[in-house]
């Protein structure tokens, strides 16, 4: 009796294919088109190793799991950089604040002087 | 292309077809006890202990028929397709499966249900996309597509040795109500005889599901009269009862060869799948389910991730979605384990998304802000230049 369950790695490479030839292609919105494609460079391919080595048995649920860990990943990536951002912002409207004190000093300084 | 609808009943009846059970064994009556040892006899579990121990699982060349509640039927009938294709470490034959329902066209033009069978063999631990390479399927509309295809069944089984079990399920559907009840009764005797006579000399299993009969006993006749009552080694019925709110399915071994009969065990439906999948007594809580999914993807998939932004991502998930969301995980019940947390993942993410887009744009507002009062400060000193310049 031969081996019937397909190893892994051709799984996956079966489903990426199967998904790129007709789901990808189907896709309606180029920028989903676009966020598979850096999906696939830069999360599935990268962890091909840990998807093989889980027990999740279908394909589809380990590109799942994989895409909403990669997803997260960047997700706080960017609220590290908007945290910055507001920081950045605080920073300026404390120092647009300060210069309008000061703003108003010297001239309530300058009325005294007159 | 040879359809079943262009034959005729009564020119089938010229074909040979035993008429009695024990015309359908082809195997030689007397053999030495060597060629009985060397018959290889393999043996798959159900899916269910309890019920592997009433009927003693599926074994090749044993002819079984199960009847009674339709959707228990159907469940078991999508659950040994996926238990056949099973690696026979974890209890299955490890080889291709022949489907073959027996269906009424204008209730429910059904082969199978692609969709149930993914969904047993995602909880099975097998890729669907296997299973469904592995089931050959085929169904009959009418009698004569029955006979039809019984015989391209029958055919396709003997060319090749991939096969470990044969699924007649409804086999009964078209001799129930028929108004020709003689007749439907020789069409069935010869379907199942071509099937079980190829079932027997591929030494694979085969297994036929039937509606129960109206009758008002708790466990009825078999269907199908006395030759599949005959045929059949191994006979057990299913029927649903509640226990309150919980519902659960009794079954009965009505006829075995090694048994005391009828002897009779329960079927708890498990707490996960609105499909009423039966998962035997030690049912596992979601409590238990989910810790288990958690510690084998921290175990081998999470140690395993190469980037370390990925292993932290899981953590993260771990505690700001998966854990918080628990009662809505329990809640989903055509769904595994998985599913629930690839779901509530995206979800999680989806929200994050949002909030971080609500910052961005208090952001921008503050930066318009901003530059409106930058504006107003660069305004006024300009002014005050000039006035200083007068």
């Amino acid at each position: 009796m031969g081996r019937i369950t397909p190893s892994p790695r051709k799984i996956y490479e079966e489903t990426v294919e199967e998904l790129k030839s007709r789901y990808r292609s189907s896709l309606v919105d180029q920028g989903h088109r676009r966020a598979f494609d850096l999906l696939l460079k830069h999360a599935w391919e990268v962890e091909q190793a840990a998807m093989a080595n889980s027990s999740i048995p279908t394909a589809v649920d380990r590109l799942n799991l994989t895409s909403n860990l990669h997803n997260r990943k960047l997700v706080e990536e960017l609220e590290k950089r908007v945290e910055v951002m507001e920081k950045a912002v605080e920073e300026l409207e404390r120092e647009v604040l300060e210069l309008k004190a000061q703003l108003q000093a010297s001239r309530g300084g300058g009325e005294d002087g007159v | 292309m040879d359809h079943g609808g262009e034959h005729d009943l009564h020119e089938l009846e010229a074909t040979p077809f035993p008429r009695k059970c024990c015309d359908l064994k082809v195997e030689p009556i007397i053999r030495t006890a060597l060629e009985e040892f060397r018959v290889q006899r393999l043996r798959m579990t159900t899916g269910y202990s309890d019920l592997d121990s009433l009927i003693g699982g599926i074994e090749t060349g044993s002819f079984y028929l199960f009847y009674g509640d339709p959707e228990a039927l159907d469940n078991i009938a999508h659950l040994l397709l996926v238990n056949c294709v099973m690696p026979l470490e974890r209890g299955g034959f490890e080889a291709k499966a022949l489907y073959f329902n027996s269906t009424d066209y204008y209730v429910g033009k059904t082969v199978i249900d692609p969709s149930k069978l993914g969904m047993m063999a995602k909880r099975a631990g097998i890729e669907p996309s296997t299973v469904l390479e592995n089931v050959e399927v085929a169904a009959a509309f009418n009698e004569d597509r029955q006979l039809h295809v019984s015989r391209e069944a029958a055919k396709l089984v003997r060319e090749s040795d991939g096969f470990k079990l044969i699924l007649a399920h409804n086999i009964t559907r078209f001799q129930a109500n028929s108004r020709r009840p003689r007749e439907s009764s020789e069409v069935l005797e010869r379907v199942v005889g071509e099937l079980w006579r190829a079932a027997s000399e591929k030494n694979v299993a085969f297994v036929a599901t039937a509606e129960a009969e109206d009758g008002r006993s708790i466990v009825p006749r078999p269907p199908g009269g006395i030759f599949l009552r005959q045929a059949a080694s191994i006979i057990a019925h299913f029927r649903r009862f509640y226990s309150g709110t919980v519902s659960s399915y009794k079954v009965t071994l009505v006829k075995h060869p090694c048994k005391k009969t009828p002897d009779t065990i329960i079927l708890y439906v498990g707490q996960e799948g609105s499909m009423d999948l039966l998962t035997g007594k030690s049912v596992p809580s979601f409590q238990q389910l989910y810790s288990q999914n958690l510690d084998s993807l921290r175990r081998l998939f999470q140690n395993s991730l190469l980037d370390l932004g990925h292993r932290s991502a899981f953590e993260t998930l771990v505690r700001e979605a998966w854990n918080v969301e628990q009662k809505a995980l329990s809640s989903l019940k055509d769904f595994t384990i998985l599913d629930g947390l690839n779901l509530t993942a995206s979800l999680n993410t989806r929200a994050r998304i949002e909030s971080l887009d609500s910052r961005l744009s208090m952001l921008n507002d503050r930066l318009k802000k901003i530059s409106v009062e930058v504006e107003s400060v660069k305004d006024r000193l300009r002014g005050r230049r000039r006035s200083w310049a007068g």
